[in-house]
């Protein structure tokens, strides 16, 4: 085996899956070539941490009950729920809104009605100009009064 | 108990006896399998928490005639996928509002690896560089590479157990482990030489 053969199968040999013959070949590779040798030492211990994070693991005895705990809560969370509250609130916003557009709606309906009322006076006021010219009568002269 | 009568129990008569019984024999495969995607056990045994919350909220729609263990292994990969997702997301965010404020960003800062070991100082520091190199190494692979890299080398899971977790056939499994593993051997040999 050369350099670049034995570099592609480090890991297959530390998992111990070449064939005799194969890893008789790789050993003997790293007999002569430092290089190697110390490429597939630091990677075994890389690749050796897989072990020692797996031993590590010590079980946790109150972890059944605290998760127990929790899935308790939540539940007794949803029987005050708060999406309800969020609906209820949506609801209020949806209320004072309407009320607000009905309000707005009203007063500046008035507004409107007020200034379309006045600008009915003004065409009615331009309409009687024709008739009353202004150097002889003012359009809104007591006539009957001037008569007499 | 068998884990059938664990589950009608805890589904018929809300028993907690049944529940805890149940987290109690299934704790070291949940945790195990998370700490294969993240960095400390402290992370796997949210993440465990999480994935119980889960199964007794889904446990109604379990169906029997797949294993237990395998509806666990599902459930345990996919919060932990996730997770190191969000915790990726998060990492970025860091980053992007380090780079606006001044700050440097932690970029790395989901790679942060802890020794849970009683070692010295010294043992501390080299133990966690390899476990960098490692994690960072797992991490780089694609999804279903490390999925299958994962429950093989945490798990010590067959081929068969794989395939069934995975719902791939055993020849996809095979695949998936063999270019796992050259990719994790580039990968490592490369930082490795870097370091």
């Amino acid at each position: 085996m050369n350099c670049k053969e034995v570099n592609t199968r480090i890991i297959a040999y530390i998992d111990r899956e070449l064939d005799d013959s194969q890893r008789a070949q790789f050993a003997e590779h790293l007999s002569v070539c430092s290089k190697c040798k110390e490429l597939v030492s630091r990677m075994q211990l890389v690749y050796g941490e897989i072990e020692v994070e797996k031993n590590e693991f010590s079980p946790n005895p109150f972890l059944g009950n605290k998760v127990w705990q929790k899935i308790q809560d939540s539940n007794s969370a949803e029987r005050v729920p708060i999406v309800p509250l969020r609906k209820m609130s949506i609801a209020y916003i949806a209320a004072a809104g309407i009320f607000l557009g009905i309000a707005l709606g009203t007063f500046f309906s008035s507004v409107l009605f007020d200034s379309s009322t006045d600008s009915t006076e003004q065409t009615w006021t331009q309409l009687a100009d024709e008739y009353f010219p202004s150097d002889i009568y003012e359009p809104y002269d007591d006539l009957s009064e001037t008569s007499k | 108990m068998t884990d059938q009568q664990l589950v009608e129990d805890i589904l018929q008569n809300n028993s907690q006896k049944a529940f805890v019984e149940l987290v109690d024999k299934y704790q070291p495969l949940v945790a195990k399998t998370c700490r294969g995607f993240v960095s400390s056990y402290a992370d796997a045994e949210d993440l465990a928490q999480e994935v119980f919350m889960e199964v007794f909220q889904s446990l109604s729609g379990f169906r029997s005639e797949s294993k237990l263990s395998t509806w666990l292994y599902r459930i345990a990969v996919n919060k932990s996928l996730n997770f190191v997702k969000k915790q990726k997301r998060n990492g970025l965010l860091q980053s992007i509002e380090g780079f606006f404020s001044g700050v440097k960003g932690s970029t790395s800062s989901n790679l942060e690896v802890e020794d849970e070991s009683n070692a010295s100082p010294e043992e501390t520091v080299i133990n966690k560089e390899k476990r960098k190199i490692l994690k960072s190494a797992i991490n780089s692979l694609p999804q279903n590479q490390r999925i299958a890299f994962i429950l093989s080398k945490y798990q010590d899971l067959s081929y068969k157990e794989i395939a069934e977790v995975m719902d791939i056939s055993l020849s996809s499994v095979e695949s998936l482990l063999f270019r796992a593993k050259a990719n994790l051997q580039k990968k490592l040999s490369a930082e490795i030489k870097k370091s």
